[in-house]
């Protein structure tokens, strides 16, 4: 136990010193920088609108009015800051790091490889653009629906975005263990990240049978329609439990895949 | 018990063959033909603490493969190793705290800072106490004399700047075991030379176990009083630098270039004239390369520059592959 | 498929023979065709890439519309006109996606473009065929997916567009290749002011995807936004021929917007023009 918590705060401290060299990095490259936030702006740009069609209709959708849609994808919003700021760009980079050899050389560190090799890299530009966007339409579209918002609410809701965004990690993990057998990853990549935008819309708007797929299958509703029920208070007691579980599941499963594609790579690779 | 010890250490690589063009592609698609290459056959030896032990081999002949085993990156096919009294490739944290490896062609360091910078994530990744970090980057950086560089980002730094960085990277932490590939690889002259020297005073001043691979044969010479043959999976000689000295290194390669063509036989008049060389153009040769003995290299030249049209002239080592094979010949191999 | 002749290395081109010049442009097309069909792969791919928008905004609008009512109407749009506009709107901002920018970036940055400075050949006029070369090949092949999924639709929904509809975007659909082909065109000559563009090309198009109603039809913006995005070019890059496939612009509306798309064009090439004039001052002055 006492271990595991200092393995814990070791990993801490490495993922500071990560954080801060990639913002130097990424100072080095200035239009590269401020470009990219302009980019995650335009994309910024096109899930709003979805925002303003709820709005401008004045419909409710599926039983969720437009204030209830401010919510939901202001939390798809704040989730696509720690996919697109924190994960993506390694995932895209695995095949790259693999090929070069680099991967080599992460594999006689003394700290978690899967660690290393998943979050080595992060934008805060697009982690901050889309986070601060995020919360603050969810605080909007929470403080125009009527009743007080209790913390113990709050907390809920981050509790679950945090699983959320642990399920997303995963999620997108899972097919990134084929690096290790496939060396153009980053089809794949490119495939899984275009279901992300599954989340653009609340999981209510899909058929019963999208939505079982999408909580339980490749549970991509976990990541954002779940944290947005609770603070909605219309979460059902299947989804709490699910909720809770997910992310215990899917980074078992990861775990797995990650250390079986491992166990390949070090026993096949050249 | 020693340091390193490697019993009967074997590495098979398996890949498909691929028939060309679309039809092959298609019957690959139904049955595909595997096969086996041996990188590393039986490979059997064992490293005392402190000691140096080069690994010297033509390109391909198994040095990087089985450094990638000791140093936990790969899994054997058969065969056991231990370093620090582990198994290396169940790469247990206290096995990777201990030891460090520097592949020539490959960067730990971030290309676009400074190299203190990832010198500092290596202090968290080893989880080295900041007094212990600042003493022994200290006294790195005057050793290899690189306190103006720390500053400098790593991709505007030198090939040789770069792997002193490369080195001072994986010593932080005071490694017991230093696995070193190629570290002089593409390395000039003077650099090259740097390198060496302070891989020497790092192993004489703690005692770090070394063990490094290199086809330039001087890299060995000057560091390791213990060299490890290895060619085509297989070790050839393993022993003391000076039985193998003679043959490698006592010869060299001196290579002329004529501003006017120059006769065959007139060249035969001098020792040593290659075979290769000899072979090409009949009327006359505008280039020619010798066999030629170190001691005599000075006066060879000498005469060769007063009798003969020369343009140019290089010495060169004997190619490694033609050394191993020649110490073949010599039956020098008793490893 | 002929091989094209490759010029020789060395020949000197003879200034000013016409068939000579309009044989480079035929090579440049074929180029482009040439890729097309090599990369088809890719081209597929970034058609199944439309899937997931489409399947999204197909659950969105049947949650928003009356079920079962044929005259609900929501931006201007019937239910079955919004999945029309919603599928082919899809495929149409992805068949006129250019690509070019990043190449003529790099010419630009790494001095290519010396060698067709000196040449009595048109670099705009290459690229374009280029281009040109290119998209017919993938219009062959998104006539194909656009005619699988309209019948689809039309199975599902009722959706009719006629052969009046699909002439009409044909015609388009031309324009709007050339339109968003000069848009790329002037946002890459950028490339000759600034030093680095790192994402701004990503940047430009998914900005203006949004403003040619490559997301959502433009009438969701409300009136004052709307008819702002209506006085710019974008929309004939999308909107227009999807609302034309779909049937909803016919007879005179449609002869004003082709007419209005061309003169367009007329003024972005004019724009290009007089970009590259100055563009190409600074590159020759600075010598990069």
């Amino acid at each position: 136990m006492k271990n595991a918590l200092r393995e814990i705060r070791k990993h801490f401290r490495v993922y500071l010193a990560l954080v801060r060299m990639n913002v130097m990095s990424q100072m080095e490259y200035r239009a590269n920088f401020v470009t990219g936030i302009l980019m995650e702006l335009g994309y910024l740009v096109v899930k709003i609108l979805y925002v303003v069609v709820a709005f401008s209709s004045g419909r409710k959708i599926a039983g969720f009015s437009p204030d209830e849609m401010l919510v939901f994808i202001g939390t798809f919003v704040t989730a696509t800051g720690f996919y697109a700021g924190l994960y993506m760009m390694n995932f895209f980079q695995l095949s790259t790091l693999v090929r070069d050899g680099s991967f080599d050389t992460l594999l006689t560190k003394p700290v978690s490889l899967q660690f290393m090799a998943t979050l080595r890299r992060c934008d805060i530009g697009i982690f901050l653009v889309d986070t601060v966007a995020g919360v603050a339409m969810t605080v909007v579209g929470l403080s125009r629906l009527s009743g007080p918002f209790e913390a113990w609410r709050l907390l809920g809701y981050v509790f679950f975005l945090l699983c959320g965004s642990a399920v997303g990690y995963a999620l997108y993990l899972i097919p990134q263990s084929l690096v290790f057998r496939i060396v153009n990853a980053r089809a794949i990549a490119g495939i899984s990240d275009s279901f992300w935008d599954f989340n653009n819309v609340p999981m209510v708007v899909y058929d019963k049978l999208g939505q079982a797929i999408g909580s339980y299958v490749v549970p991509m509703f976990v990541i954002t329609s779940f944290p947005s029920l609770f603070a909605l208070g219309r979460m059902s007691g299947a989804q709490v439990l699910w909720g809770i579980l997910a992310p215990v599941v899917f980074i078992a499963v990861s775990r797995l895949a990650w250390t079986r594609g491992l166990r390949e790579y070090s026993s096949a690779s050249g | 018990m020693e340091t390193i010890e490697v019993k009967g250490l074997t590495r098979h690589f398996s890949y498909y063959e691929k028939a060309e063009g679309l039809s092959g592609s298609l019957r690959n698609l139904v049955s595909r033909k595997k096969l086996v290459r041996e990188a590393v056959r039986g490979v059997s030896f064992g490293v005392r603490e402190g000691e140096m032990v080069g690994f010297l081999g033509p390109n391909g002949a198994g040095k990087t493969t089985t450094l990638k085993m000791l140093s936990g990156i790969m899994h054997p096919s058969s065969g056991t190793a231990t370093v620090l009294g582990h198994v290396p490739w169940l790469r247990k944290k206290d096995f990777r705290m201990r030891i460090s490896i520097v592949m020539g062609q490959r960067s730990q360091l971030w290309p676009d800072l400074p190299a203190l910078e990832s010198f500092n994530l290596n202090r968290a990744i080893y989880e080295i106490d900041r007094k212990d970090y600042e003493r022994t980057l200290g006294e790195l950086v005057e050793l290899f004399g690189v306190k103006e560089l720390l500053g400098v980002q790593v991709r505007r730094l030198s090939l040789g700047e770069r792997m002193k960085m490369e080195i001072t990277a994986a010593l932080l932490h005071r490694p017991a075991v230093l696995f070193l590939d190629e570290p002089t690889i593409g390395l000039d002259l003077l650099s090259q030379r740097a390198i060496r020297e302070l891989i020497r005073t790092l192993n004489e001043r703690h005692g770090t176990t070394v063990m490094l691979t290199s086809h330039y044969l001087s890299d060995i010479q000057e560091l390791c009083e213990r060299v490890v043959l290895i060619n085509s999976g297989e070790i050839v000689y393993d022993g003391a630098l000076s039985g193998v000295n003679a043959t490698l290194a006592e010869r060299k390669v001196v290579r002329l270039i004529f501003s006017s063509p120059v006769a065959k036989g007139e060249l035969e008049a001098y020792a040593g004239l290659r075979a290769d060389a000899a072979a090409l153009g009949d009327p006359g040769l505008l280039e020619a390369t010798f066999d030629v003995d170190r001691s005599q290299v000075r006066d060879f030249s000498r005469r060769a520059l007063g009798e003969l049209p020369v343009a140019d002239l290089t010495i060169e080592e004997v190619p490694l592959e033609e050394g191993i094979a020649r110490l073949f010949r010599a039956g020098a191999g008793h490893g | 498929m002929a091989e094209p002749s490759r010029p020789r290395v060395g020949s000197r081109p003879r200034v000013g023979s016409r068939p000579k010049v309009a044989a480079k442009y035929l090579e440049s097309f074929s180029l482009g065709l040439r890729g097309a069909l090599e990369y088809r792969a890719n081209f597929i791919f970034s058609l199944l890439g439309a899937v997931a928008p489409v399947a999204i905004q197909t659950a969105l609008w049947s949650c928003l519309y009356v079920p079962g009512s044929g005259s609900d109407t929501l931006f201007g749009f019937t239910y079955v006109q919004m999945l029309g506009y919603v599928v082919v709107a899809n495929i149409v901002s992805r068949l006129v996606r250019t690509g070019f920018e990043y190449d003529l970036n790099d010419d630009i940055r790494t001095g290519g473009l010396d060698r067709f400075l000196v040449k009595p050949i048109d670099y705009f006029g290459l690229r374009l065929a280029q281009f040109a070369g290119a998209k017919s090949a993938e219009a062959a092949f998104m006539g194909v997916a656009l005619a699988a999924a309209l019948a689809a639709l039309a199975a599902a929904t009722g959706f009719s567009g006629g052969i009046a509809a699909a002439l009409g975007f044909v015609a388009a659909l031309v324009l709007a290749f050339a339109l968003n082909f000069l848009v790329f065109w002037c946002v890459g000559l950028l490339g000759f002011w600034l030093t680095e563009i790192g994402f701004l090309f990503e940047a430009a198009r998914i900005v203006i995807i949004t403003a040619s109603g490559g997301v959502f039809p433009l009438s969701v913006f409300g009136p004052g936004v709307e008819s702002a995005l209506k006085a710019l070019p974008f929309r004939f890059t999308i909107q227009f021929p999807t609302e034309v496939l779909c049937g909803r612009v016919a007879g005179r509306e449609l002869a004003a917007g082709l007419a209005l798309a061309a003169a367009w064009s007329a003024a972005l090439y004019v724009l290009a023009r007089l970009l590259w004039g100055v563009g190409v001052k600074r590159f020759v002055a600075v010598g990069s």
